[in-house]
């Protein structure tokens, strides 16, 4: 995996289970979601714990054990600060742009990794 | 305890932590806006360093060459060295020698007169003459930044003094999370254009979205300096510390001055066999005690960060130590070769999660955004504080409150954009001021003090609203004018940087530009004219809030 590669998965992965996290949310869901969805709001958060422990791998291959975890805590707040300052804003292109990370990012990740 | 009894002494609790936020946070956060904000910019001291000197190259991509040969003859460089300082500075106590690199070609010569008082000066390294500096932009670079973080330029005393104010953070960090009750249902809330409620709110967001970053940075900050600001044990056990890191390091103790001249042995062998035994390059050499039979040198192996290998704890370029006058080795530690236990590498590992250089350019910019990060959260609440009063006067201080409100909204204007102008103007400085005056690095820094002192005076002098939008012009036009600025003076600007593939300069432009761009879009939204009363009352007190 490139550098570049890692760079870019680790935050598209990082966002995206933010934004999982985020919309699961009744609150935030409601800003992209006319109705409430109790289902797709659970599938939300779990996609979302899922995405986020996925955007560990990574920041492992090419930072190592000790420095991964420490750039993963970095994307983190990169990836919450990128929907934070969207959401309010623009929110259906914030949960599209998500859908995109992680349509593209898992099966990159999934790729890279095989 | 009951039930009933616990319940109030927690909302009692609550209560005393809210106000030791708001009155602990208040005191100190004009100064933490300062530490993080250079302390952000120290980061990139680097590339600060070689935009504000254009003769040095631009950085090599493969940064730190393990090869010997890399061009530079550094044993001639020792003699020459040498030879310069037993014509000038034969009675000095310390002498340092910076070895020649693809970083500067030249070689750095650093001394301590009998006074103790630090000078330095460069020499060529192929002919062993004095570099004629007076066509270059002698700079202290981006690590003005640095000092500025860690010391506000004030020596130990600087130090004491960030470290009061670091506690404090910690102290505000702490009580912020406790008040803060719904830290989990507000994770993800900015609602903008409501006025205080979008001021929380972004205080909130970003302090929640960044504290694992926030505290780590401050306790970290801390332990860096732990023997000064612990001396307890230290002063107990040794007489110096010198002697207590000699001693936990297993190093060579630090010999009293004899006074008994005794020549020294030959630099280039001591520093050819340091190479051999350190199979890298060497960086620099010191000698403590020049020509007299206590003195003693140290030759320090180049840092190299290989791209590629990250870690935090044994990446020192390893170093060999020698007794001065018989030349014979006393001490090798190895590159990566650790010493003085568990407990001193954990303070080593802390340390180095404090100077971000351990991951690469990406470590950087997010060390970069989350210090910026915690800049903004001191500014917002700062700036929080004062839009909770604007409204409606909470008269703490009695008569003296409009004064008191008055000097914090002085402070506001004067530290937030003030602070920010004079970095900017730090950078003009470099450009603007003549080539070849004295102590031209110094002036530089003046440049940097007198810009932040007039915008608190102009803060002082015009209305508050006013000082916001003028000094948010003022920044943008420093930001946004600098690349021309560059263009006329050097004759460089950020396209030639890019074309050149020099992407350290040319970030230094675009992160000023991207400044430039905010303070403008800022200055915009507070001159834009105000909605209609009709609009409700609660837009217009979000209008006058942001005013």
């Amino acid at each position: 995996m490139s550098l570049t590669l890692a760079v870019i998965l680790a935050a598209a992965l990082c966002y995206a289970g933010m934004a999982g996290l985020c919309l699961g949310m009744d609150r935030h869901h409601s800003q992209v979601w006319k109705a409430k969805a109790p289902n797709r709001q659970r599938l939300l958060r779990v996609a979302g714990w899922l995405l986020l422990a996925l955007a560990v791998w990574p920041c492992v291959q090419i930072w190592g054990a000790a420095v991964g975890p420490v750039v993963w805590c970095g994307m983190l707040s990169v990836g919450a600060f990128t929907l934070v300052l969207l959401l309010p804003y623009r929110p259906r292109v914030a949960a599209l742009l998500a859908a995109v990370a992680a349509g593209v990012g898992l099966p990159v990740l999934l790729l890279s990794a095989g | 305890m009951s039930k009933v009894q616990s319940g109030a002494a927690e909302g009692g609790f609550r209560q005393a932590m809210a106000w030791l936020h708001t009155w602990g946070g208040l005191w100190a956060c004009w100064v933490l806006f300062v530490i993080f904000l250079t302390g952000s910019l120290g980061v990139f001291d680097e590339p600060i360093t070689r935009w504000m000197k254009p003769h040095l190259p631009q950085a090599s991509e493969a940064t730190g060459d393990t090869r010997m040969g890399d061009g530079f003859d550094r044993p001639q460089a020792v003699r020459m060295a040498r030879t310069w300082f037993e014509e000038n500075q034969p009675d000095a106590h310390f002498w340092g020698i910076g070895l020649p690199s693809d970083e500067d070609p030249s070689i750095r010569l650093f001394w301590q007169d009998p006074q103790e008082n630090f000078h330095n000066a460069r020499i060529d390294a192929s002919t062993g003459n004095p570099v004629d500096g007076s066509r270059e932009r002698d700079s202290e670079g981006g690590h003005h930044f640095v000092h500025m973080h860690f010391e506000f330029h004030g020596g130990t005393a600087g130090i004491w003094f960030v470290g009061a104010f670091t506690m404090a953070m910690l102290v505000a960090l702490v009580s912020g999370i406790v008040i803060h009750k719904r830290i989990f249902k507000d994770f993800f809330t900015f609602r903008p254009g409501k006025g205080q409620r979008s001021w929380l709110d972004a205080h909130n967001a970003l302090s929640v979205l960044s504290l694992p970053f926030q505290l780590m940075i401050a306790y970290t900050g801390l332990a860096t300096f732990y023997a000064l600001y612990m001396p307890a044990g230290i002063a107990a056990h040794y007489d110096s510390e010198e002697a207590y890191f000699a001693d936990l390091l297993a190093q060579p103790a630090a010999q009293e001055i004899t006074g008994i001249a005794a020549p020294l042995a030959a630099f280039d062998g001591m520093l050819l066999h340091a190479e051999q035994q350190l199979q890298r390059p060497a960086s620099f050499v010191s000698i403590e005690h020049p020509n007299d039979s206590s003195a003693s040198v140290r030759v320090f192996g180049r840092f190299i960060e290989k791209p590629g290998e990250y870690r935090l704890l044994g990446d020192g370029g390893g170093r060999v130590f020698f007794n001065g006058v018989t030349g014979e080795q006393s001490d090798v530690q190895m590159p990566g070769e650790l010493r003085g236990g568990a407990a001193q590498d954990v303070q080593s590992v802390m340390a180095n999660l404090h100077f971000a250089a351990f991951g690469g350019h990406l470590v950087r910019w997010l060390y970069f955004i989350s210090g910026l990060a915690g800049a903004a959260m001191l500014a917002t609440g700062a700036l929080l504080f004062m839009v909770k009063r604007r409204q409606r006067s909470l008269n703490e201080f009695g008569s003296a409150t409009p004064r008191v409100y008055r000097v914090i909204e002085v402070l506001n204007v004067g530290t937030l954009t003030g602070l920010t102008i004079a970095c900017v103007a730090f950078f003009w400085g470099n450009r603007l001021l003549p080539l070849g005056i004295a102590d031209r690095p110094e002036w530089e820094i003046a440049v940097f003090f007198a810009v932040w002192l007039l915008s608190v005076v102009h803060a002082g002098l015009r209305p508050v609203a006013r000082a916001w939008v003028e000094q948010l012009l003022a920044l943008a036009a420093l930001c946004l004018l600098l690349p021309l600025l560059n263009w006329l003076t050097v004759g460089d600007q950020l396209f030639s940087y890019l074309q050149r593939g020099d992407g350290e300069r040319a970030g230094v432009e675009l992160v000023a530009l991207g400044t430039g761009v905010l303070s403008l879009w800022g200055a915009w939204r507070l001159t834009r004219p105000r909605r209609a009363p009709a609009a409700g009352r609660q837009r217009a007190a979000a209008a006058q809030a942001r005013s």
